[in-house]
């Protein structure tokens, strides 16, 4: 499952204790913290908070943590790993991408929690960036056509107004080479 | 002075269309979250399978000068196809065929938080065996200054925001039916197709009408209506509730 959503559908129904998710600003915090109940098993068992003490109890419910103090919250997590193995529902992780506690994270003091995160870190902004040649190369095979062609020939209307069509639009957009700003 | 002459109809319609679309903030986070919530409650009736969830992705362009643009779509694990499109399977809805598919494609601009174009379509055949059948929604991205002149402001010009329907989603049909919309957003957009394949799932019906004591117009409108004096319809009101149809109910018995 190499996107965002699916990542997450998979690890709120798996046992690990902790997942981390990368946001890059408070706008999509939000909206990852609006899908996550969403994509939970029981939407009802899903938490909001910012103080990693609740981390340690309601332990069946899906924590979205997002911290007032990312480095010391990451520290305090490992500190009680131990503890956290008792949880049946995850916590999830919010710290800002490139923020200090994703730079405290990959240093040495933290290579045991790094390790234990290891496939449970999420970074959306990665994930979901398109592989441009394997998209490029499987829009040839489908149109026969480079997207910068079909592109072109769409918008001067010389393809037909399809279902199809309408769906390799934004297909060929993810990967054309040349467009409009 | 003389003012400008105001724009033809279907010129105004465009202009507004594009007002709304400059007006209306979104994020493709946003977006992503109600149509995750719109097909949640699909799974939840059992028109689809509960998995739905997890089945949307908002995949990024590459290009630095698209930085920020999102693509969102069906994932490849999504339980349906349509061509080389992932797709939904839809089941138990009244008008279609188990097996029918919900296709969907979305590009919002992460940075200047603006939706830019969609098309999502349902195509199936009638229930009972009957003909094939899709209908879709098309926003279509702004038109451009250097495109062909008749491709101005919309895809040849057609409405910016306009419904297709027929029989074969893979080619033009003669005649063609095509209806302008009004400004939807996506996952109206998507609440609206799917009521025209089950009508229990209209997504806000018509408040039922109702008996406003307190409004004159609406007393003496109702008493004409059932042909009873105003007397009657105010005692039928307390006894029974303001509700049309249950008055109508209480004169029939």
């Amino acid at each position: 499952m190499r996107d965002t959503s699916g990542f997450l559908w998979r690890a709120l129904r798996e046992s690990d204790p902790l997942i981390a998710v990368l946001y890059p600003h408070s706008g999509y915090l939000q909206d990852l913290q609006d899908e996550i109940p969403l994509l939970a098993p029981d939407p009802g068992l899903v938490r909001r908070s910012c103080d990693v003490a609740d981390a340690f109890t309601h332990f069946e419910e899906v924590l979205l943590l997002t911290p007032t103090d990312e480095p010391t919250a990451l520290s305090v997590l490992d500190g009680r790993r131990e503890a956290l193995l008792d949880r049946t529902a995850p916590v999830v992780l919010f710290l800002l991408r490139g923020g200090e506690a994703t730079k405290l994270l990959r240093s040495e003091d933290m290579a045991g929690l790094m390790s234990w995160l290891r496939g449970r870190i999420l970074d959306p902004e990665a994930i979901d960036r398109v592989d441009l040649q394997a998209k490029r190369d499987q829009f040839v095979v489908a149109t026969g056509k480079s997207p910068d062609v079909w592109l072109k020939e769409w918008r001067e209307g010389e393809l037909e107004d399809s279902l199809d069509n309408n769906l390799l639009y934004h297909q060929a957009l993810l990967v054309a080479e040349d467009g409009r700003p | 002075m003389t003012s400008a002459p105001p724009p033809p109809p279907w010129q105004a319609r465009h202009l507004k269309l594009e007002e709304e679309r400059n007006r209306t903030s979104l994020r493709p986070g946003e977006c992503k979250t109600e149509l995750v919530r719109r097909l949640a409650g699909l799974a939840q009736k059992r028109h689809c399978s509960p998995a739905v969830v997890g089945w949307l992705q908002a995949q990024t362009y590459i290009k630095i000068w698209k930085a920020g643009r999102k693509i969102i779509t069906f994932s490849e694990n999504a339980d349906g196809r349509f061509r080389e499109h992932p797709a939904l399977r839809l089941c138990g809805l009244s008008n279609l065929d188990d097996g029918a598919l919900l296709t969907l494609s979305i590009e919002v601009d992460g940075k200047k938080d603006r939706l830019l174009s969609y098309s999502i379509g349902i195509l199936g055949t009638a229930r009972g065996g009957g003909p094939p059948w899709y209908a879709r929604v098309d926003l279509h991205e702004e038109g451009d200054e250097d495109l062909r002149g008749d491709c101005h402001g919309g895809f040849c010009n057609h409405p910016l925001l306009h419904c297709h329907t027929g029989m074969d989603p893979s080619t033009k049909e003669r005649p063609e039916v095509r209806a302008p919309l009004p400004w939807l957003m996506p996952w109206e957009a998507l609440e609206w197709l799917l009521a025209t394949a089950d009508p229990v799932l209209e997504p806000e019906p018509r408040p039922a009408p109702r008996v406003d004591l307190n409004d004159d117009k609406s007393v003496t409108y109702w008493a004409q209506r059932l042909s009873i004096s105003r007397e009657r319809l105010k005692n039928l009101v307390i006894e029974v509730g303001p509700l049309v149809h249950a008055v109508k109910r209480r004169l029939q018995e």
